[in-house]
């Protein structure tokens, strides 16, 4: 049977599965605020592993009207004096090292010296598309040769050791035999209405995008810090204002089928071009709310069922309670003290016992005479059922249902016999599970007891942590999408689970009656009643066996001891 | 006031600890450069003579011991009268594959009729030496099969060249333009560049990609 009170949380514990469903939520939802607490720290990048020798990278490109592109990429690297071989870029135009104009050999090389910092300088045409809502720009590393429009900037930082092939293309790692660490990178790109568009990013993290600041970067600008941990090369898209590239004749579609088209291409790597989020936004907000969902949410799973307790409690020992809620005699103990049906009796004294309610209701239709007892030896009896038990509550109704062959009314009508022991025989769990639902409609219908809906908030906390995690941070949409599948199966299970719980009418009748239940178990005579004694005993044997106070009659004609709704 | 228990007293030195490890870390934490350390990149500007160039710095003469290169260079004077001529064919085509200045001659290959496929090209020719009031002209061979892109000659000035012939000649005294054509080059970006080969006494040497308006874009130097 469900469990009223404070019962369905403390059943929730003890069984195992959900146990194990409620271990997996918390640790599955708390990682989310972990995470967003970790990523939404300060603006500031924090370098944890510098690489030898190289300090950072700063690129800053400006869109002209034409869209040509004018790059500065500046090195900023130790004192050592090195020479290295620049790979040129395709499509890379006035070259230029350290404000030098440089000459590339017919490989695209050039030679360059370089001590403590290099600074080159170059010009992109066609790295621009405009369209109606916008301009698309492949700033650098997109790995895009076979398109000659979204081609890529094979990124101008590339630099590597002469001859050394084993590191081309790794524009770091040429000076750190550990590897490359995580080195600082500072982009800014400049165009009119830039500071109103986006960045998408690869190879940075983490990253931020900077609100604009200072003189230069204005409006104009957008820039953005990072630090290179994972990949040899920062690619970087940006998407602008159209009007800042007037002079460019528009392409059909659309930015978004752009960027798609760019998100496809590199579906098949881990390369992922993600937006490089304003620093603002990247505050400690989505920390803060996730962690206010998540401690709900252990407050639903483990205060909730504590905060139902101790109201119970204080109902119970509140002095107010005798002058509230319903009216209820209080006759002396030796008397029934209310009209509770004997399954209802049951129901609000032991919730969590067996179908002892079953086994009283059974009874009580023999008492009133609904449905006939005869006996045959010392322990066998035969209940026999009439085509129409006149008399019988709904309830009723359902539990001689059950009782008939396979547990449907014959038709056509027919008074049914049964020889027991058993009563049930093989039909016993469909029998526990129907009279179950049934005995709690019967209680919520009589407003006794209410279902439980508390784990239903977890269907919603759940949701809402996915939700804030989705729109507020970055990089755990995978963790934010399983909290919120796993989360709503977990707390609709919970709920289905979770069972009822007593309203204040069914505590009120649970105090009276617990007090007539300890009465009843004191008898010793009623302790080893049989089932045909109800012709002597009468209604205090019914009510004993739905109290618990007379177990070999309750075994006699329940549908399982241990059986639960 | 209550003295702390020993548990306590271990939360405490925990988070002490915990406090000073993470502060005692190598971190270092970088943030955005000042404005003025983020300049904005600027183009590189046309000049009003070729000859000033910046790009042109980028080209290194060899010592060649006083010589020069003995070849005959390309006119590029002829590309002027060349195009007019080229234009005043009757079915004059504006999309060329190829454009070619020698030094008595300017090829233009084009597809006949615009079918793409029937390439031809149309010589143009100064008179010969033997017969020299002969009138330059135009003749044209017959179609063959070919599929390259074309670039369209409608902006194109035909000064160009000889400014950066010129310049070239006053930058690079001991080398010489050994061909000037015109090149797609859809890695710059650009429907074609001119593309100028220069060579001094111990060969070619080096290339110049200009576009259409002069500038000099690439220097590649071997």
């Amino acid at each position: 049977m469900a469990t009223p009170g404070s019962a369905p949380l403390t059943k929730l514990w003890k069984s195992v599965s959900l146990r194990s469903g409620a271990i997996i939520l918390v640790v599955l939802l708390g990682l989310l605020p972990v995470r967003a607490w970790a990523q939404g720290t300060d603006h500031d990048i924090t370098v944890e592993r510098s690489a030898e020798g190289f300090k950072s990278v700063t690129w800053t490109g400006s869109i002209a009207a034409d869209g040509r592109i004018a790059v500065r990429v500046h090195y900023d690297l130790d004192e050592t004096p090195r020479t290295f071989d620049l790979r040129v870029p395709p499509g890379a135009m006035n070259l230029a090292v350290d404000d030098v104009p440089t000459a590339a050999d017919v490989g695209r090389h050039a030679t360059v010296e370089i001590d403590a910092s290099v600074t080159i300088t170059y010009e992109l045409a066609g790295r621009v598309r405009r369209y109606r809502d916008g301009a698309l720009v492949v700033l650098a590393g997109a790995n895009g040769d076979e398109d000659p429009v979204l081609v890529a900037d094979r990124d101008g930082s590339e630099l590597s050791l002469s001859g050394d092939s084993g590191l081309f293309g790794c524009p770091h790692c040429f000076l750190s035999p550990t590897g490359y660490g995580d080195t600082p990178v500072f982009a800014a790109l400049y165009a009119p209405g830039a500071a109103h568009g986006t960045v998408l990013v690869n190879g940075l993290d983490p990253v931020r995008r900077e609100p604009p600041a200072g003189a230069e970067a204005s409006a104009d600008a957008i820039t953005l810090l990072g630090s290179d941990v994972r990949t040899d090369d920062v690619s970087l898209l940006a998407v602008i204002p159209a009007d800042a590239v007037p002079d460019i004749e528009r392409s059909e579609g659309d930015v978004a089928s752009a960027l798609a088209a760019f998100r496809t291409r590199f579906s098949d790597s881990d390369d992922r071009f993600r937006v490089a989020e304003l620093a603002d936004r990247l505050d400690r907000t989505p920390a803060w709310i996730l962690t206010a969902l998540f401690a709900l949410l252990v407050l639903v799973l483990v205060a909730g069922p504590r905060l139902v307790t101790r109201s119970d409690r204080t109902a119970r020992r509140s002095p107010e309670r005798q002058g509230s809620g319903t009216e209820v005699p209080r006759l002396s103990k030796s008397t029934r003290p209310s009209d509770l049906s004997p399954a209802m009796a049951a129901l609000v004294v032991r919730p969590d016992h067996d179908q002892s309610f079953v086994a009283a209701t059974i009874l009580d239709l023999v008492n009133r005479h609904i449905i006939r007892l005869s006996g045959k030896g010392h322990n066998q009896f035969t209940l026999t059922i009439p085509v129409s038990p006149n008399g019988a509550s709904d309830f009723e109704r359902q539990v001689l249902t059950q009782m008939r062959p396979l547990g449907v009314q014959p038709d056509p009508p027919k008074e049914t016999q049964i020889v027991a022991p058993p009563v049930w025989h093989t039909r016993t769990p469909i029998v526990a599970r129907a009279l179950g639902r049934a005995v709690i409609r019967e209680g919520i219908r009589t407003k006794l007891v209410r279902r439980n809906r508390l784990p239903l908030l977890i269907v919603p906390i759940a949701i809402a942590m996915g939700v804030v995690t989705l729109s507020q941070t970055d990089g755990m949409a995978f963790h934010a999408w399983s909290a919120i599948i796993i989360g709503t199966a977990i707390g609709f299970v919970s709920a289905a689970r979770a069972g009822i719980l007593l309203t204040a009418s069914g505590r009120e009748q649970r105090d009276i009656w617990t007090d007539f239940a300890s009465w009843l178990s004191g008898d010793s005579e009623l302790e080893r009643a049989e089932v045909r004694d109800v012709w002597k005993l009468g209604e205090v044997l019914v009510y004993a066996v739905a109290l618990g106070a007379a177990p070999r009659v309750a075994r006699a004609l329940s549908p399982g001891r241990n059986g639960q709704p | 006031m209550q003295r702390p228990t020993t548990s306590t007293r271990f939360a405490l030195i925990a988070v002490v600890l915990m406090l000073a490890v993470t502060s005692c870390g190598g971190d270092r934490s970088v943030s955005m450069p000042a404005a003025d350390q983020l300049p904005a990149p600027t183009f590189v500007e046309l000049p009003t003579d070729l000859a000033d160039s910046v790009q042109l710095d980028a080209i290194v003469a060899r010592d060649n011991a006083g010589l020069l290169a003995d070849i005959t260079p390309p006119d590029p004077k002829l590309l002027g009268p060349a195009l007019a001529a080229f234009m005043a064919l009757p079915d004059a085509q504006t999309d060329l594959t190829r454009l070619a200045i020698y030094n008595d001659s300017v090829n233009f290959t084009f597809y006949e009729r615009g079918i793409v496929g029937r390439s031809v090209t149309a010589f143009y020719r100064l008179p010969w030496e033997d017969d020299p009031n002969q009138d330059p002209r135009l003749s044209l061979t017959d179609p063959t099969f070919a599929d390259d892109p074309t670039f369209s000659i409608v902006d194109l000035d035909p000064t160009v060249p000889e400014q950066l012939v010129a310049a070239l000649a006053e930058r690079v005294p001991t080398a010489t333009v050994q061909r000037i054509a015109v090149e797609l080059a859809p890695e710059f970006g650009l429907p074609a560049v001119w593309t100028l080969t220069l060579s001094d006494a111990r060969g070619q040497f080096a290339t110049i990609t200009a576009d259409f308006t002069g500038a000099i874009l690439v220097v590649s130097q071997s």
